[in-house]
């Protein structure tokens, strides 16, 4: 087997540096010739140290199979000696309720003293009606565009911006569109998004394209993004949610169900008088 | 086409081939130069291979699929599977005592002080003759996790190695011709192996394969559903039916359920 590998390495005009790659390279046409149906090299990967070849145990050997370096770290002896550097104490310190066997004091416990989590008064509220949306700018967009991972003759939805990566896993109550990079925007786009800020708003609408805020809730986000959920569960998909009285100013409408593909007809005209202008 | 055994292996004694040591000389005109020979190992590319027979017939050929018989071989991958089912078939029934579980009393040999005597808290402690084991073993799973995209990729890259050391023979059936074990043993010292495995694609096995290589402990036989990395790796040669290699095909082209 060495000496294949030698073989096979020098004859690839390879030196040390070769030879220190993880794989060994095995000549075929040099071994036998009812080995295999390839005439060139077979390399075998990962592992460490030896490995098998054609022409003796195989390519895989049962003694000649191992996970790569580093997959396994050795454990920690502990109190093996002065010169393991964990031998007197083991790591423990001296002395103590921490330097016994058992259990240990509970985390944030300070002794029987007032612990800092209690000595400190409480501040602030959770804001149960408050949302919270998934920032999209739009030279994000734009970009996303470029790369042709979102076309721009079509409807732009949450869902359109999701599915192109334009945020990540988390949704949280939907997307705002802000306006970074607003000042290069030249795109006609038509978009759906829950909230948008008027800087964006303005650039889109500059450009000749409309954007609609519109409202989901959590079901109504779940039945846009992956309504093969419902499918799969054998439940018919929701229908969108009515804004909530307190919502309803800050929307332009109920987001629909399943995901638009083309941008409501009442939009695009309401929209023409005043980029015609 | 049909060179998997040519006649011209003459070094070849009875003796040695029923212990399964064959000295089989490979023919000249291989089949390297069956004209397959184009890309590289590992690069996903459909192979076609010769489908035969034990009457070592002519079936013409058949593509074995790139993605499950041309994979990169990854000694690393095939490590952490065989691994695993080394572990998850242990039985792990290994059972000892406890202190509480050893037969006797639980009653204080004598008196804490003043006899005399060493101080006992009871006789089956793991000093006494007949006393409890400390630490010992008892029964417990030693399964260990394994990803099922690993352990798919782990067959792969065993069926891929079968096939880059030309051990992979496909045949039309894995019918003997006679279900003598002699006849059998016969046919096996002509082919280049020394351990092999038939794999067929059904329930159970034919009759006859199973009698003619029930006695000989380089040859066993394994439905396709059962076939598995260590087994492939424990042969040195594979030995499946056409329609064994489709079964295959299709259960690793189905999406792994979660």
């Amino acid at each position: 087997m060495w000496e294949f590998g030698r073989a096979a390495v020098g004859g690839k005009g390879g030196s040390g540096s070769a030879l220190k790659q993880a794989w060994m390279m095995v000549r075929a046409s040099a071994i036998s010739s009812s080995a295999g149906l390839w005439a060139g090299e077979v390399r075998v990967l990962g592992g460490q140290g030896w490995s098998g070849s054609l022409s003796g145990g195989g390519l895989l050997p049962l003694n000649g199979i191992s996970d790569n370096k580093g997959s396994r770290q050795e454990r920690m002896r502990l109190g093996r000696g002065i010169g393991s550097g964990k031998g007197k104490t083991a790591g423990r310190g001296h002395k103590g309720q921490k330097a016994r066997s058992g259990c240990k004091p509970r985390l944030g416990f300070e002794g029987g003293q007032t612990p800092l989590r209690l000595r400190i008064p409480k501040r602030g509220f959770t804001n149960n009606l408050g949302h919270s949306y998934q920032p999209v700018n739009l030279n994000t967009i734009a970009d996303l565009v470029s790369k042709g991972r979102i076309d721009p003759s079509q409807l732009i939805t949450i869902k359109t911006l999701k599915d192109a990566g334009a945020v990540g896993k988390k949704m949280l109550d939907g997307m705002k569109l802000l306006g970074r990079g607003a000042e290069e925007f030249k795109l006609p786009i038509h978009i759906e998004v829950s909230r948008v800020s008027e800087r964006a708003k303005a650039a889109i609408e500059a450009a000749g394209g409309s954007v609609r805020r519109v409202h989901y809730n959590q079901l109504g986000l779940k039945a846009l993004l992956d309504p093969e959920w419902f499918n799969k569960k054998g439940r018919l998909l929701p229908k969108p949610a009515r804004p909530p009285l307190k919502v309803r100013p800050k929307v332009d409408g109920t987001g629909s169900l399943p995901a638009p593909v083309t941008p409501p007809e009442s939009v695009p005209s309401a929209q023409e008088p005043t980029v015609l202008a | 086409m049909a060179v998997f055994w040519s006649s011209s292996s003459s070094c070849r004694s009875k003796l040695s081939s029923l212990v399964g040591c064959f000295n089989w000389s490979a023919p000249k005109n291989g089949c390297s130069l069956r004209g397959f020979a184009s890309a590289a190992q590992g690069s996903l590319t459909d192979k076609e291979v010769a489908v035969t027979n034990f009457a070592r017939d002519d079936k013409g050929t058949a593509t074995l699929a790139g993605d499950i018989f041309d994979v990169p071989i990854r000694r690393d991958i095939v490590h952490r599977v065989v691994v695993w089912q080394l572990a998850k078939r242990r039985q792990g029934t290994h059972s000892t005592k406890t202190v509480s579980e050893v037969s006797g009393t639980g009653k204080k040999p004598g008196p804490q002080k003043g006899s005399g005597r060493a101080r006992h808290g009871t006789l089956r402690g793991p000093q006494f003759r007949g006393g409890a084991t400390m630490h010992g073993p008892k029964p417990r799973d030693y399964e260990i996790g394994l990803q099922k995209k690993v352990r798919r990729m782990g067959l792969k890259v065993a069926l891929s190695a079968r096939v880059a050391e030309g051990k992979l023979r496909v045949f039309e059936s894995v019918v003997p011709t006679s279900p003598r074990t002699k006849d059998m043993a016969n046919f096996l010292s002509e082919m280049d192996a020394r351990k092999v495995l038939f794999v067929d694609d059904c329930e159970k096995m034919n009759d006859s394969l199973v009698r003619a290589t029930s006695n000989l402990h380089f040859a066993n036989v394994l439905p396709v559903k059962g076939l598995n990395v260590y087994s492939i790796l424990q042969h040195d040669t594979l030995v499946m039916t056409l329609g064994a290699i489709r079964f295959l095909e299709r259960s690793l082209h189905t999406p792994i359920s979660r």
